[in-house]
């Protein structure tokens, strides 16, 4: 989250060690065991010390490093110290104006929302909440659902069948680059003001219908994504995996930790890329047309064993569509659902995600909206893509949308 | 089919899709304020495919049709 004004760090480190005291949940990790064949979450009576970090980044060593959005870059690539920890906290102060205060959540516990929903908790604790009232309703753990497994399997099969199909066309893909898929991931943050956000929702309502903001977000990055393929580039469609929130209450405390999402599994003609309004129907159609399967929740039963460990189901996934890789993955999270602005003395100013994009295809875009304001993020892997490449990507979303 | 049938048949849906935690809906409760996206106008398209044998994914469906349960019961009974 970026801040409008520094906070005192001791004082937030007290704040954060005490909130973090009602979370044991979050010194957990993932086992297995001869009685369990199926991951679960192990609970510890004794937390190591390090299950959670914050780091204080002062301002020298921002500027040594490049700045903002360097250092932002970096801290989300510092991998966890061991297998308990899956927060780190960040305290970044890169210039009079330039605050912010970040988490990097495992994905083993926290999917992007409830990742947000924790932040919105800490910071109306932060702010002197009670914590009983913040906390209260929250389950202690959700149940683990392994049991039925011929419903899974058939709800695999489904899956299967679906990716099956998808393969008959072959999918355009970046080139791996040489030090492989598994390097540093970079970041790109774009920020589009109220005024610019507002024109954006105009455009998806009248181009794309009410409350279709995803569908023409997504058609307008699948037309920036093709200029940065080569023409001459392999493969007869854009294949993507588009996070979809599967959790049906409200209240999202209901559901804060592990994740509940899965994915749409859409496929586009290169040629399509040349109209906005084709593709746009496309989506609408291919929604519908999954949503009528139910793919999407047939998806999420089928990996229910890796429902603590769910990018590991796409890294599998192009072995099912015979080694052909996706294009980008893509996400819009929508409207912050969070209740608190303020952290500490300070205000927010605004609050984004740079996701570590799933390996692969290594190129990912993902839309979120805060106080009326739309964020978007390119998280590629280090080589995938050149920064005049990325610089370009960002100048046709400006563009475009 | 009746009104009234429909805004039923569409209250009990979005009720049971879509929970609003500690507000009650009725036919007159804004859709948007129920929290509904892209996905969740989707599975409502399909709901109103599977019962009224409506496809309305690719219809002009607007803003004012979409305002209430209300209205967008009206909307599909103009449509059967």
């Amino acid at each position: 989250m970026k801040l409008g004004s520094p906070v005192d760090a001791d004082l937030l480190a007290r704040k954060l060690s005490r909130f973090m005291e009602a979370f044991p949940i979050v010194a957990g990790e993932v086992a297995r065991n001869y009685m369990n064949l199926a991951p679960y979450w192990k609970f510890t009576d004794t937390p190591r010390p390090d299950y959670y970090t914050l780091s204080i980044h002062r301002e020298e060593e921002i500027e040594a490093q490049g700045g903002a959005q360097n250092a932002l870059e970096g801290v989300g690539n510092i991998p966890f110290a061991n297998r308990n920890q899956h927060m780190a906290f960040h305290l970044l102060t890169a210039g009079s104006d330039d605050h912010y205060f970040t988490l990097v959540a495992d994905h083993k516990l926290f999917d992007a929302k409830g990742a947000e929903m924790f932040m919105d908790m800490f910071r109306r604790y932060s702010v002197d909440e009670d914590l009983a009232d913040i906390c209260g309703g929250i389950p202690s753990s959700s149940p683990a659902g392994l049991t039925e497994w011929m419903d899974k399997f058939r709800a695999g099969q489904a899956v299967n069948r679906k990716l099956l199909a998808m393969s008959r066309l072959s999918s355009r893909a970046l080139p791996t680059p040489a030090q492989g898929r598994h390097g540093k991931v970079r970041f790109r943050h774009i920020i589009f003001d109220k005024e610019q956000t507002a024109r954006i929702y105009d455009s998806a309502y009248s181009q794309a219908g009410y409350l279709m903001e995803m569908p023409y977000l997504l058609a307008t990055v699948v037309q920036v994504v093709d200029l940065l393929f080569p023409d001459t580039g392999a493969g007869d469609s854009y294949t993507t995996p588009v996070t979809t929130d599967l959790r049906a209450n409200e209240d999202p405390k209901q559901e804060l930790f592990f994740n509940h999402f899965s994915f749409l599994m859409l496929q586009f003609p290169v040629e399509m890329a040349r109209s906005r309004g084709d593709l746009i129907k496309s989506i609408k159609s291919q929604m519908f047309e999954q949503v009528r399967d139910d793919l999407p929740k047939k998806f999420a039963k089928a990996s229910m064993l890796l429902r603590i460990a769910p990018f590991s189901v796409l890294d599998s996934l192009p072995g099912v569509l015979h080694k052909r890789p996706f294009s980008f993955s893509f996400a819009y999270l929508g409207k912050s659902k969070g209740k608190s602005f303020r952290l500490l003395e300070s205000e927010v100013e605004n609050i984004f995600h740079l996701p570590r994009v799933p390996l692969p295809p290594g190129l990912g875009i993902y839309f979120s909206q805060f106080d009326g304001r739309l964020n978007a993020t390119i998280s590629w892997i280090e080589g995938i893509l050149h920064d005049q490449e990325v610089d370009m990507a960002e100048r046709e979303l400006r563009n475009r949308l | 089919m009746e009104i009234a049938d429909i805004e039923r048949k569409l209250l009990s849906f979005i009720t049971s899709s879509f929970p609003k935690a500690g507000q009650p809906i009725g036919p007159d409760t804004s859709l948007e304020e129920i929290g509904l996206d892209s996905l969740s106008l989707v599975e409502m398209l399909v709901f109103i495919e599977k019962n009224f044998n409506l496809q309305l994914v690719e219809s002009n469906i607007s803003r004012d049709n979409l305002k209430s349960i209300r209205s967008l019961a009206a909307f599909i009974a103009g449509k059967l």
